[in-house]
């Protein structure tokens, strides 16, 4: 299995400047489809804070339909939510929305999920807080219930199903979920009810931001990888998990200079387990991600 | 429809070079590998062959030059190229000088000096309104890349129109024949329009880029730590003022030229000039301003089941894989509607225009700042005047009417 790459959708950070600055989302995806990429990654908030958005928070669409937008433009790129908040909605929405793009798609919506951070997100929506973890135990009882596409009922702590059914499938049996985040509730919810998962690796003051445990370096990743690969093993698991973790420097914007220690490091990284990478670029002028995308391509995918 | 004649291709044909589009086609559909007895050398045309080619510098190596002549100069007669002209470098050495060149031209930093460009260009065109026309070239496209990049490097305003002069001289073609090689005295070139202004500079560092190459620390293809040598900046700076302000006028000129041809779309983008940089990337595919690059063959190839044997020129025709059918609907057409989809025309691989960013800001800010002004105009072919040298393709007149 080789490395796989994920393109995300440059952010255009702060309330100044358009989401969509750097290209129409459609021509971004149909760009990184042909320059290699495998999936497009987009992520979700909805609703947040307007101290966190002035102060360097990004701008964001709903990820479910711009996915299925992009997915109307291309034919074999996988589409990513990087990540969805599994507790902002109703579970029974969220398998529809993911269902819907897997669909349309043909088979190709990756649900990456996380448990969400924002105070004042939680509060706009109407969600608590300190329910999130509970919240997102029964989301993930109730996806796979949903796709199914069979009646089915279904009684948890906040959302009571009585002989409920949903059609269509969605293409995927199932639809990949790739958990988010550094805990050990994130790690043990991808090994025992999903498919892969999504670390988080930055200094500490990242982890205190988006509140998960530090992952200082690829090193701890490898380390975690091969410890979640033992506890799947024990838990009986018999398809293996989907890895995914950015990788990001300050001359991977430039595909010309660095080529050969990127090439390294991007075989180190394939050493330690990751089964994906996502990428970013800086926000910029259209033309210029479509130079970088066919560049990057070039240089780093299929090789 | 069956060909008469055989195709024939050569880049110092000025007949072929009016429009090398026709020729080119049938490159792509008839002989997707091209040998030329003549000059002796290959070519390859299709999009992805010059796209896999340009990124295959192990294959197709630059260190002896990126025009055909010069790299004959170099096999042939045995001619030295100047060290630290990144465009006749291959890697290792390619990353070390491309890494501080990059550094310092950040596209970031390019973009900072848009409202100064724009400044320019209305200093420069208000006078022209209401005289019933102007040169896009001579009033504009001439100007305006040195003065960007002066402004970048720190130049005084006095010196540049001089150096311009002297570098589009230097790259002009005669008729005929390959032009006699250039770069033996590329250096001494270099210092009668550098050199001044580089000693001034040192002694008077400013926040310009100059400064910073003087500045700019690096570790070198032996490990050593040092800044460059005086040599070296003037190569860099050379290379930074030929490659960026020949290349960004013909862009200009090219501009003026499509549009007035298609006047449907100038018409669009003039009531709409939230189009220009779609424009500007339309334009910038159909008549790329560099649409040939040469290289060196380090060995055996094969390329549709002949051998391109080690030690063979090979063009790259980045001009001609811009217009391929089978990567742009309808490539032989000029649409600013068109999907947006990456061309060569900055190159490909690890030689991509350094000063992309650069280039693509002064075309969007020519096109609006005239456009701002005139919404129409016609060409005045009698006037126009081709420009030639072997790697630039564009004019050196383009003068337009305006109705009023």
């Amino acid at each position: 299995m080789t490395l796989q790459f994920v393109f995300h959708y440059p952010e255009t950070n702060g309330s100044d400047g358009d989401l969509l600055d750097s290209g129409a989302l459609d021509d971004v995806a149909r760009a990184a489809e042909t320059a290699g990429f495998d999936a497009l990654a987009l992520t979700e908030h909805p609703i947040p804070g307007a101290r966190w958005l002035h102060t360097g928070g990004h701008q964001s669409l709903d990820p479910f339909v711009a996915l299925a937008f992009a997915a109307a433009a291309t034919s074999r790129l996988r589409l990513l939510t990087h990540l969805a908040l599994a507790p902002y909605r109703n579970p029974f929405l969220l398998a529809k929305a993911a269902a819907t793009v897997d669909k349309l798609s043909g088979g190709r919506m990756i649900l990456g999920l996380g448990a969400g951070y924002q105070k004042s997100e939680f509060h706009a929506l109407g969600v608590p807080l300190d329910d999130r973890g509970a919240l997102f135990d029964e989301v993930l009882d109730c996806l796979p219930l949903h796709w199914k596409g069979e009646p089915f009922t279904y009684q948890g702590r906040n959302f009571d199903a009585r002989d409920v059914m949903a059609r269509p499938k969605p293409v995927q049996d199932p639809i990949p979920i790739w958990i988010g985040g550094n805990s050990k509730a994130a790690r043990r919810r991808a090994v025992e009810r999903a498919q892969g998962w999504m670390p988080m690796i930055g200094p500490p003051e990242l982890a205190r931001t988006t509140q998960t445990p530090t992952l200082a370096n690829f090193d701890d990743v490898a380390v975690a990888i091969r410890e979640m690969q033992d506890e799947a093993e024990a838990f009986g698991r018999t398809e293996p998990l989907d890895f995914l973790s950015s990788y990001s420097d300050s001359t991977l914007t430039d595909p010309t200079v660095d080529v050969e220690r990127h090439r390294t490091r991007l075989g180190e990284l394939e050493a330690a387990g990751l089964t994906w990478v996502i990428v970013t670029h800086p926000r910029c002028e259209p033309a210029v991600l479509l130079d970088w995308l066919a560049a990057f391509g070039s240089e780093y995918i299929g090789r | 429809m069956t060909a008469d004649t055989e195709v024939y291709y050569d880049p110092y044909d000025f007949e072929i070079d009016n429009d090398p589009y026709p020729v080119w086609r049938r490159l792509r559909e008839e002989a997707p590998l091209y040998y030329n007895g003549k000059h002796d050398f290959y070519a390859v045309s299709r999009f992805q062959d010059v796209e896999q080619g340009l990124t295959d510098w192990k294959t197709y190596s630059s260190a002896k030059g990126m025009l055909l002549e010069i790299i004959k100069a170099v096999v042939e007669y045995g001619v030295e190229l100047p060290p630290g002209n990144i465009l006749f470098e291959d890697p290792p050495i390619h990353d070390v000088h491309r890494g501080i060149l990059s550094r310092v031209f950040s596209p970031k930093r390019m973009l900072a000096i848009e409202p100064k460009v724009r400044e320019f260009c209305a200093q420069t065109l208000d006078p022209l309104v209401g005289s019933g026309g102007f040169d896009f070239i001579t009033d504009l496209g001439a100007q305006m890349p040195m003065r960007t990049i002066g402004m970048l490097l720190g130049i005084p305003d006095s010196d540049q129109e001089a150096i311009r002069e002297a570098i589009d001289a230097s790259l002009a073609l005669e008729e005929g024949d390959a032009p006699k090689q250039q770069p033996i005295d590329a250096l001494a070139y270099a210092e009668g329009l550098f050199g001044e202004y580089i000693d001034w500079r040192a002694k008077n560092p400013s926040d310009d880029l100059m400064t910073q190459l003087l500045e700019a620390e690096f570790e070198d293809e032996h490990g050593e730590r040092r800044r460059l040598t005086r040599t070296e900046v003037l190569v860099y700076v050379s290379n930074v003022a030929s490659a960026g302000n020949e290349t960004t006028t013909r862009l200009i000129g090219w501009t003026g030229k499509v549009l007035a041809e298609h006047p449907d779309q100038l018409a669009a983008v003039a009531a709409d000039r939230d189009l220009v940089p779609k424009v500007i990337e339309e334009v910038l595919r159909y008549e790329a301003p560099s649409p040939v690059q040469a290289r060196y063959v380090t060995r055996d190839v094969e390329w549709y089941g002949e051998t391109v044997p080690q030690g063979s020129v090979m063009l790259m025709l980045n001009g001609s894989a811009n217009r391929d059918d089978r990567k742009f609907d309808n490539g032989d057409s000029f649409d600013i509607h068109r999907k947006s989809e990456h061309h060569l025309s900055f190159g490909f691989g690890l030689h991509f225009c350094l000063g992309a960013s650069l280039a693509r800001m002064e075309g969007r800010v020519a096109l609006d700042e005239v456009l701002k002004r005139w919404p129409h105009w016609e060409v005045d072919y009698d006037g126009a005047v081709q420009a030639r040298t072997s790697t630039v393709r564009g004019w050196t007149r383009l003068p337009v009417r305006i109705d009023a």
